[in-house]
């Protein structure tokens, strides 16, 4: 063997590797300027469509905070429910499938409809059905189940709002929207509380859409419990026999408000008709309005009770005085009062205990315009209480350069002012606390907080409280109010009824009401009962009184007041 | 013997060597969040090629031009009987199962080519017309026959042998221009008579992929936020969320320079490019007296380096996608023994240029 030689390349040779290098050269070259355009000045740039094609941010919803009442019952709670959803990748498909899944669940002729719709336009993704019940969510592991359908349909997640106790102090607790969003009552008002804060999460998908990682950017922090100082058991009574009344008197509706004499804290607030929460966004938006803040009426007779304070308070009058009630007619300018049953002399009491509108008229003057106005002021008209609930109204008090030559024989027996349930309760009870005006309380505590959002103003002297108690109880045990009475427990009180005004003008048509508290001389509960247009009877004494009654007696017995037992009194049980 | 070790040419082997195993890491990253079958398979495909290496390495060359023809028409022979009888796997008929593997034939054709071509041009002076008529025949055959499994990827690679044996030849200008207006006469009857409808859109999405992110133009843009994400650095080994997540399409196969980009970055791209560039330059520039033998490497390197040069460009979305494999890189058992088999007979006759056996 001998070696041919070392390496030698002929010119033709040389010149041949010279082209297949620059050929190749050339290429390499293209080939490294592009990967430093894409690795270098790029390099950002893909990193970003890398995050934009796997990473998604999805929002997380916190819990809702539980609603509860004085003593920890559920009002309103959210549980964790699944939504179902389909993902459109193939429109036959979709439509097959959408037709087994309707037979499953419960959906409208509409929503079936749109979702039809949807699928033909070629949506990604589309809710079938959120917050699916139990039941539906059992029918549907079957079809789940079916390998075809695996990667079409899917649940999601979320929270529903509960509310066990249904229509139960519905209008206090309000409803939620689809969202969890707060769309009445406490709900409505402390949402920034209850909401929570919502948290996000960062998914990681691959090229199928399969999630293969969680990142949470932001936890949840569920929202906060509130307590109301509701008593379950009493909103109960009070609701269920409201709504006996407003059905025998076939009534429009009508409100009863149940509040701690001392503290001013509302037990129960019901307005008749009622609705279930869950069934808010069905519900029509006249039945979720909260009337017992918001029922704007002229208050008739049991605004004498505010009449009489005032002239008791400023010294204008004494209970024995009296007073020419012109046999029930009295013309006063160009208008002309009347009272239901004529009388000619009537006491300053007898006039509120028999609730003489004349005697109420002749009062009034005798306060004189400017004391009465502020009176009425000071009791809290013409402004809103400040309750912690939404869509309460101020009710109108005309300002005094508003008020004609007669307005003040009106304003007495309550006409010329349009006012709330809540208002009246708020002046009833200045009196059974002993002269405060007191801000309304409808949460006890928040989160374990207690609510000290507190107002309390002295308005008047105990020795005017005393003289108006006596004679409201009188209202009671021997005027207009007696059919509120119950044996063994002083009760003091005043009926009211009033025309309403429709197309203007006052028509036969009317609100009768009844408010007071007991035992009238330690107050424990303050109570005002309004019914809307009853039909079959009118009188505040014979619609209003009974139902203040039939709640009183068993507030009596759950509250366990018990009887006073003097002398004059014989209990007989 | 003792010759053919001195003169073995260890630091192209090395080359190769480093460049084989380096693919297999990048298979095991491909496929590391499935399953590694495919890590395991090419594995001992890389164990089988090297064996196959040697006993090529021991062949006389003569051997090899004189069944050179007997081999072509073989498998001549078997791509008829494919395209008449075979099962279509992953949407070409290309693949021949022998017991539980399959081999592509088509990768074997390119080495029985080149071999008939290398016998034939040494003894022509130029490409003239005669010549030319021979060549088509020859080329033509197989392409269309490969064409029609369909296989455009490795059809298209015949065109390279054409263009080696005129860079070794010559050729009259007037072919030249014949051979222009050919081309552009049998794409304009191609697009609209013979392509099937991906192939167009692979074109035309090449041109703008970002309006065809979802369908057609996806592989291309996938594959570049993969290297560009890789930035200079690279993610790391097994960290590329486009393989892992399988944003990355054929991630083992056609791809896997683009991989190879995102889980090494700049420096391993450029690492690969500098190995394939002394492979290339360390193969193109010995020297043999042997004509025969001469236009055979060649040839033969022509084929690998056509094939690297489209499988990167496609990569990075220069030209539209081929689908080819990155010679010795990707993951297919048949490509990876053709180039071993390439290989052996080049280094036979690298021995042969310094040993004279006679």
């Amino acid at each position: 063997m001998t070696i041919k030689g070392t390496l030698k390349i002929n010119k033709s040779e040389r010149n041949r590797t010279f082209i297949v290098f620059t050929f190749f050269g050339i290429w390499m070259l293209i080939i490294v300027v592009f990967l430093i355009k894409l690795q270098v000045f790029n390099y950002e740039k893909y990193t970003a469509r890398i995050k934009a094609q796997s990473n998604r941010i999805f929002k997380l919803h916190p819990k809702r905070g539980t609603i509860y009442d004085v003593h920890g019952e559920i009002l309103a709670i959210s549980v964790k429910t699944k939504s179902l959803f389909l993902s459109n990748k193939n429109k036959d498909q979709s439509l097959a499938l959408f037709k087994q899944l309707k037979k499953k669940i419960s959906l409208t002729y509409k929503k079936q409809r749109d979702i039809f719709k949807r699928i033909k336009k070629g949506r990604n993704f589309i809710w079938i059905k959120r917050k699916l019940s139990e039941r539906e969510f059992l029918r549907l592991s079957k079809i789940k189940k079916n390998k075809d359908y695996k990667s079409v349909i899917d649940y999601i997640e979320e929270y529903k709002r509960v509310y066990p106790q249904r229509q139960l102090a519905s209008h206090i607790v309000g409803g939620v929207g689809i969202d969890e969003q707060g769309l009445s009552g406490i709900e409505y008002e402390l949402n920034s509380d209850i909401i929570g804060k919502g948290g996000k999460v960062e998914v990681l998908t691959d090229a199928k859409h399969r999630v293969f990682d969680l990142k949470y950017i932001d936890k949840p922090i569920p929202g906060k419990d509130i307590y109301l100082t509701i008593d379950n058991s009493v909103q109960y009574f009070v609701e269920k026999e409201l709504s006996r009344v407003v059905k025998t008197q076939n009534a429009k509706g009508g409100t009863v408000i149940v509040m701690n004499s001392e503290t001013g804290t509302i037990l129960a607030m019901a307005s008749y008709p009622f609705f279930n929460p869950e069934r808010i966004s069905k519900t029509n938006k006249n039945v979720i309005k909260n009337k017992a803040i918001s029922f704007r009426y002229d208050p008739g007779s049991t605004f004498k009770v505010i009449l009489a304070a005032s002239a008791l308070e400023n010294d204008i009058c004494y209970p024995q005085q009296v007073f020419n009630c012109y046999n029930g007619v009295y013309k006063i300018r160009d208008r002309t009062i009347y009272d239901v049953h004529p009388y000619a002399k009537l006491s300053f009491e007898d006039i509120i205990i028999y609730s003489s509108n004349i005697g109420a008229a002749l009062i009034g003057q005798k306060i004189g315009k400017r004391k009465y106005y502020n009176s009425i002021k000071e009791f809290g008209f013409g402004a809103k209480s400040g309750i912690k609930l939404p869509g309460e109204e101020k009710g109108t008090l005309h300002p005094l350069k508003k008020w004609s030559s007669v307005s003040i024989a009106y304003l007495s027996h309550g006409y010329e002012v349009i006012v709330t349930p809540i208002q009246m309760i708020r002046s009833f009870n200045v009196i059974a606390s002993g002269g405060y005006l007191i801000k309304p309380v409808i949460i006890d505590r928040i989160s374990g907080i207690q609510n000290i959002d507190k107002e309390k103003v002295k308005i008047m002297d105990r020795s005017t409280l005393q003289r108006i108690s006596s004679i409201m109880t009188d209202v009671v045990n021997i005027g207009t109010g007696k059919k509120t009475k119950i044996a063994g427990i002083d009760i003091a009180g005043k009926t009211g009824t009033a025309k309403k005004v429709k197309g203007k003008k006052y028509r036969k048509i009317y609100v009768s009401s009844f408010g007071g508290f007991f035992p009238a001389k330690n107050p424990k509960i303050t109570m005002f009962v309004v019914i809307d247009e009853p039909k079959n009877q009118f009188y505040g004494g014979d619609v209003a009184a009974p139902l203040f009654k039939s709640i009183a007696e068993k507030l009596l017995i759950y509250l366990r007041i018990f009887p006073e037992l003097d002398e004059k009194n014989e209990v007989r049980i | 013997m003792r010759d053919s070790i001195r003169f073995f040419d260890k630091i192209t082997f090395f080359i190769i060597l480093a460049i084989s195993v380096g693919g297999v890491f990048l298979i095991y990253s491909a496929s590391y969040s499935d399953t590694n079958t495919f890590f395991y398979k090419q594995l001992i495909w890389l164990i089988f090629s090297i064996i196959i290496f040697f006993i090529v390495f021991r062949i006389r060359t003569e051997i090899i031009f004189r069944y050179g023809v007997l081999l072509y028409i073989i498998l001549i022979g078997i791509l008829i009987l494919q395209l008449v009888s075979g099962k279509v796997i992953a949407g070409t008929k290309s693949w021949v199962k022998f017991g539980f593997f399959s081999v592509q034939v088509s990768e074997f054709m390119k080495i029985a080519l080149a071999i008939i071509i290398a016998k034939y041009i040494s003894k022509i002076n130029k490409i003239e017309w005669k010549e030319l008529f021979m060549l088509g025949v020859i080329i033509g055959i197989p392409f269309v026959l490969i064409a029609l499994q369909p296989d455009m990827g490795t059809a298209s690679i015949f065109v390279s042998l054409f263009i080696i044996t005129i860079l070794l030849k010559g050729i009259k200008k007037s072919i030249v221009i014949f051979l222009i207006i050919l081309v552009l006469l049998s794409s304009f009857f191609l697009w609209n008579y013979f392509l099937k409808p991906y192939q167009k859109d692979r074109i035309t999405s090449f041109l703008n992929p970002e309006l065809y992110s979802q369908s057609s133009g996806y592989q291309i843009i996938q594959s570049k936020i993969a290297i560009g994400a890789g930035g200079i650095n690279g993610k790391g080994f097994l960290k590329g969320s486009q393989s892992k997540y399988k944003f990355l399409p054929t991630r083992h196969t056609d791809f896997i320079i683009s991989l190879l980009g995102e889980e090494f970055g700049f420096l391993g791209i450029s690492f690969f490019l500098i190995l394939y560039f002394v492979f290339f330059y360390r193969q193109f520039t010995f020297f043999t007296e042997n004509e025969e033998e001469l236009n055979l490497v060649y040839l033969l390197l022509g084929l690998i380096l056509f094939q690297f040069l489209i499988n990167v460009l496609m990569s990075i979305g220069l030209i539209p996608i081929l689908g080819l494999p990155l010679p010795f890189v990707s993951y297919g058992g048949s490509s990876l023994l053709g180039f071993f088999i390439i290989e052996g007979i080049i280094f036979k006759i690298r021995i042969n240029s310094y040993i004279n056996e006679f």
